[in-house]
Formats: structure tokens, C-alpha cells, sequence
């Protein structure tokens, strides 16, 4: 009696299945974090514990959305800026999210880029950068303002440099309609296009830019949202509405606090807490400061 | 050994249950009282309909030839013409998308100088149209090429013996004869192309056809807001495959 051909898939699935049957910590975290959580925090943690991470990098709202839909089930909750955080605390999914790191914008160029000996000397402060963003032919990238934290922030900062440099129309000039057919790409779309010389500059997170050894300008503190002295006092001026989820939504800038949660439902808590305690750990804080990002500021979420 | 008629049935019924399952979770899952379409939803119809019939169509003008040629010819190195066919059907999307946009880019080596005759491949309906031709032609391709291999050579042998052309015999013998596998290609490309996200994600995330839609709703306004736009991506997506499934059936049952 030969064996029907169906056990053959069937033995291999329940193969395959057995392979992954340690247990192991889910992690959903802010999609810029990729370097740093994938090659440094988590390899670091799966020494240090004995466990296995999974990570899932995504924007952070969608992750947000489909945690709160109950369609994605992590231990840890990883958000950057406090709105994907609040909209799991409001559902009652997580109690309280601590800040782990915190990051400013600023603009990665490519090196292969027909302006990058421009943006060289815009970097060494020999001219201004938007100097260089106004040159005609410059292609910029930046993500999604209706979907995106990053992209939102993207405009806010351009809006304080305005003001900051005294050029009403810099908004305009550099980075046109809000969500410009232009200049707007997913993450994945944006890093491969820098790097493969397709565009030419990037308006983003700095941590995101020195984690993939990018060369990039810096922005003055009073305009690149990452430090918390100048949240109410400058950063609030900025502001602007975008259609999302049917409505306009006001757009003001938050901090860009990357902050972690556990979740109430996790399936492994005293892994998930262990997990996030790690993340404040003096050897985690030093990955983040290797990977380009500055140290966490402000206060817990509850 | 045969199996019985009646085992036969219940896997097969088994088989079909299994793979409708996520249709029936659709079902499920929608809010039926709030059934509604957000903003965009209907220009993102618009765009995955008008755009990628434009795809089809390239796809079967461009795919035809090739199929026949594979079918058809006999030549040293067909087996590398066959691999580098089975090449974009193995390229991840993503990795496709990615392929593509350095290649068709501003500075890429042939986005440039189209983009000299105003044809601009990043972001544009021009790209969008691409990503779907890169990700279904293929399988247009060898689908096509079974239904030509699948015409017996001596028909058109005798057609031409009887003093007709070569494009003649083409036309009126092997097209014929391989409609129905022509047909399930093209049904095949089409559902392929409209539900394209990892190319298209890359290379044209304007302008936004259905899928790139779905993604930005789940973000934007969360789950209850994907599944009305599923719906209706199902209810748009399936006439091609029924309709050029039920003409060639009745072609083929006229025939026999």
C-alpha cells in the first residue's frame, strides 16, 4: 500500500512547524528602527536571555491600527512620537509606555548625487542647505504626510525653518503640495532610491540616516523637533491640516520620542517586561547611541 | 488502484473549502451596517481598472509573439531564452520594485533618456503601468506558450501546403485552436497585474490603484475601512477571468 501524496506536504509543513516551536517575543516597532532593533537590540537581548525576538517593522500607526483591531499580537509595542502609543492607551491595551530614545530630522543626501559636493559644503556650514534644495532639477524624497509620522514632521520642520531663516515661501519652494506625486515614497521605496543614486536628497529621521551610514546635513535645534526646550516654546508654531481618515486632521509637531510598551495581552509579560527594561539598560542605550540615535527625554505615556 | 468517485468529491470539496476560508472570514469580518467607501476610494477604481487594461493590453501584444516564438522555434540557447523568461517570475516583488526603480529612475540608464521625451517612470501612471506589464507578463508568457505548443504542428503544416501565408495560417489556424489557453493566460495576467502591491509600491506609489489603497485605508482609518474596497476590488476583478472563461468554454464544447 503506497502512502497517499498528500502526506508528503503534510509531513513537510509539521517538519517545518517544529523547527520554530522554542517560544518566542513578538516585537512590533516604529519601521525606521530597522537597524538598530533587527541587528543590535535584539541579537544583544537573545544573548542576554536566551530567547528568541521576532521583530516587525512597520509605520508605526498601521502597526498601531492593526494591534488595536486585534490583528496583530505583540508582546512589546515599540511607537516613535506619543500618537501610536495613545491610541493603544485609549483602547486600553497598554498601561504605560516609557521613552527608550529620542531622534531629530534632518536631510541625508547621495553621495552618487550630481548637487552632493553642494550638499558637502551645505553640511560644513559654507552655505545654507535650503540653498541647495532650491536648485532647479533636485530631486527630494520624503514619505507620506497622510499615513506617516515622518512625514508629517517633515513638513512641520520645513515650516519652523521658514520662520527661523525668514523665508515665507521655503515651504513652498522645496517641497511644494503637502503630498507632493513628486517627492512622496514608502520608506522601503525612499532608501533604495538614495542609494542607488535615483534621488538625491532625503528629509527624514536623523537616527534612521546614521544608521545606514548616509552622509546628511544637521538642522538647528529650534527647528529639527528633537529637542524637548523648544516644544512649547517654537516647535508649537508649526502646524498644519491634511486630509486623513475621511476628516482634516490639525497636525502639530510631537516630540520624536521613540517610546516602548508592553502589551496587556502579550503572550509572554515577563518576557515582554524583561524586554522593555532592557531597552532603558545601560548596554541597549549604548547600541542606540552607536546606531545614531540620542538619548530618551521626556515622561512615561499611561 | 483508482480511488472512488465519492473520495475523489469530498477532497476535492475539501481542497475548496480550505482555500475559501480567508472569503469567508471577509464575510465575517465586514461591517455590513457601515458599508461604505472612503475618499479616494473610487478615483483608486478608476486607476486600477483604466490602468491596468492598459497593462493587459501591452501585456498580450508583446507576450503573444514571444509565446509563439518559444513554442514555435527551434534555435541553440532556447533553454536560456526559457530561464531568463522564469527570471521576473522569480524576482520577489519587492526586490523587483527596487530593480526597477534603478533601472527606469531619473538617473537610470534607460529612465533617462525617456525621461528626455517627457516619459517619466517614478510616481507617474506611466510607472504604475510598468510594474504591472514586469509582474504578469510572464505569466501571460507560459500560459500562452502551453496553448501554442498544444496545436498540433501538421494543422498548420496543411495550411500551408494549401498556399497560404504564414501570418494567414497564423490567424486563422493557431490562434483558433489556442483561444481557450490564450484566454486563461490573459485571465491569469489580469488578476495578477490588478493586485500587484510589491512592485508597484516602489516604483508608483502615485498614482493609487486599488491595493496601495487598501494599504493606505488600514493606515489611515484602520481595518473597517479596508474591507468595503476589498469587495469591491473582487466585484471588478472577477468578470475578465468569468467572462473569457465562459467564452472559451463555449467555444470549446462547440468545437468538440
Amino acid at each position: 500500500m503506497r502512502l497517499p501524496l498528500i502526506v508528503l506536504p503534510l509531513a513537510l509543513l509539521l517538519a517545518a512547524a517544529s523547527a520554530h516551536a522554542a517560544p518566542k517575543l513578538t516585537v512590533a516597532y516604529a519601521g525606521s528602527m530597522g537597524v538598530v532593533m533587527d541587528r543590535h537590540i535584539s541579537p544583544a537581548f537573545e544573548h542576554a536571555r536566551e530567547a528568541q525576538v521576532r521583530g516587525i517593522g512597520q509605520g508605526a500607526w498601521a502597526l498601531a491600527r492593526l494591534i488595536a483591531a486585534g490583528r496583530l499580537r505583540p508582546d512589546v509595542f515599540v511607537s516613535v512620537t506619543p500618537g501610536p502609543m495613545r491610541l493603544l492607551i485609549e483602547k486600553g491595551l497598554v498601561r504605560r509606555a516609557i521613552p527608550v530614545a529620542s531622534t531629530q530630522m534632518a536631510i541625508a543626501y547621495s553621495p552618487k548625487s550630481r548637487f552632493a559636493a553642494a550638499f558637502a559644503r551645505a553640511a560644513k556650514g559654507d552655505i545654507p542647505w535650503y540653498q541647495v534644495l532650491e536648485s532647479p532639477g533636485l530631486r527630494l524624497g520624503r514619505t507620506d504626510p497622510a499615513t506617516d509620522p515622518q512625514g508629517r514632521n517633515v513638513i512641520l520642520s520645513f515650516q519652523l525653518a521658514a520662520r527661523y531663516y525668514h523665508r515665507p515661501a521655503l515651504v513652498q519652494r522645496i517641497l511644494g503640495p503637502l503630498r507632493n506625486p513628486r517627492q512622496i515614497f514608502t520608506e522601503a521605496s525612499l532608501l533604495s532610491r538614495l542609494e542607488s543614486g535615483q534621488i538625491d536628497a532625503v528629509v527624514g529621521y536623523l537616527s534612521a540616516m546614521r544608521s545606514h551610514h548616509l552622509p546628511y546635513i544637521s538642522l538647528p535645534d529650534q527647528i529639527n523637533l528633537g529637542e524637548p526646550a523648544y516644544q512649547h516654546d517654537g516647535y508649537d508654531r508649526a502646524g498644519f491640516r491634511i486630509d486623513t481618515g475621511g476628516k482634516s486632521v490639525e497636525v502639530k509637531p510631537q516630540p520624536l520620542v521613540f517610546y516602548a510598551a508592553v502589551l496587556d495581552k502579550a503572550r509572554h509579560p515577563d518576557l515582554a517586561r524583561a524586554f522593555v527594561n532592557f531597552l532603558r539598560s545601560r548596554p541597549a542605550q549604548a547600541l542606540f547611541r552607536e546606531t545614531g540615535y540620542s538619548p530618551p527625554s521626556g515622561k512615561p505615556l499611561s | 488502484m483508482t480511488p472512488p468517485r465519492s473520495l475523489l468529491a469530498v477532497s476535492g470539496a475539501l481542497g475548496l473549502a480550505w482555500l475559501t476560508l480567508p472569503l469567508a472570514g471577509l464575510v465575517q469580518a465586514t461591517q455590513w451596517t457601515h458599508f461604505g467607501l472612503e475618499s479616494g476610494d473610487l478615483e483608486a477604481i478608476r486607476v486600477s481598472l483604466g490602468y491596468t487594461s492598459a497593462a493587459l493590453a501591452i501585456i498580450v501584444a508583446f507576450g503573444t509573439p514571444v509565446a509563439y516564438w518559444l513554442a514555435r522555434g527551434r534555435f541553440r540557447g532556447k533553454w536560456l531564452a526559457e530561464l531568463l523568461l522564469l527570471m521576473p517570475l522569480l524576482t520577489p516583488p519587492l526586490a523587483m520594485g527596487i530593480l526597477l526603480s534603478a533601472l527606469y529612475g531619473p538617473y537610470g540608464w534607460a529612465g533617462e533618456p525617456l525621461e528626455h521625451l517627457g516619459i517619466e517612470l517614478t510616481n507617474t501612471a506611466y510607472a504604475f503601468v510598468l510594474a504591472q506589464v514586469y509582474s504578469a507578463a510572464p505569466y501571460y508568457i507560459v500560459a500562452a506558450r502551453a496553448a501554442f505548443e498544444a496545436v498540433p504542428g501538421e494543422l498548420e503544416q496543411v495550411a500551408l501546403t494549401l498556399g497560404k501565408t504564414r501570418w494567414q495560417c497564423f490567424v486563422t489556424v493557431t490562434l483558433p485552436l489556442a483561444r481557450l489557453g490564450l484566454a486563461a493566460g490573459a485571465a491569469l495576467a489580469w488578476v495578477r497585474a490588478l493586485g500587484e502591491f510589491g512592485v508597484v509600491l516602489i516604483v508608483a506609489y502615485f498614482p493609487q490603484g486599488i491595493p496601495v489603497k487598501l494599504w493606505v485605508n488600514l493606515q489611515d482609518y484602520g481595518l473597517p475601512a479596508v474591507y468595503p474596497l476589498l469587495w469591491l476590488f473582487f466585484l471588478i476583478a472577477m468578470p475578465v477571468p468569468l467572462l473569457l472563461g465562459l467564452l472559451s468554454r463555449r467555444h470549446g464544447t462547440a468545437q468538440a
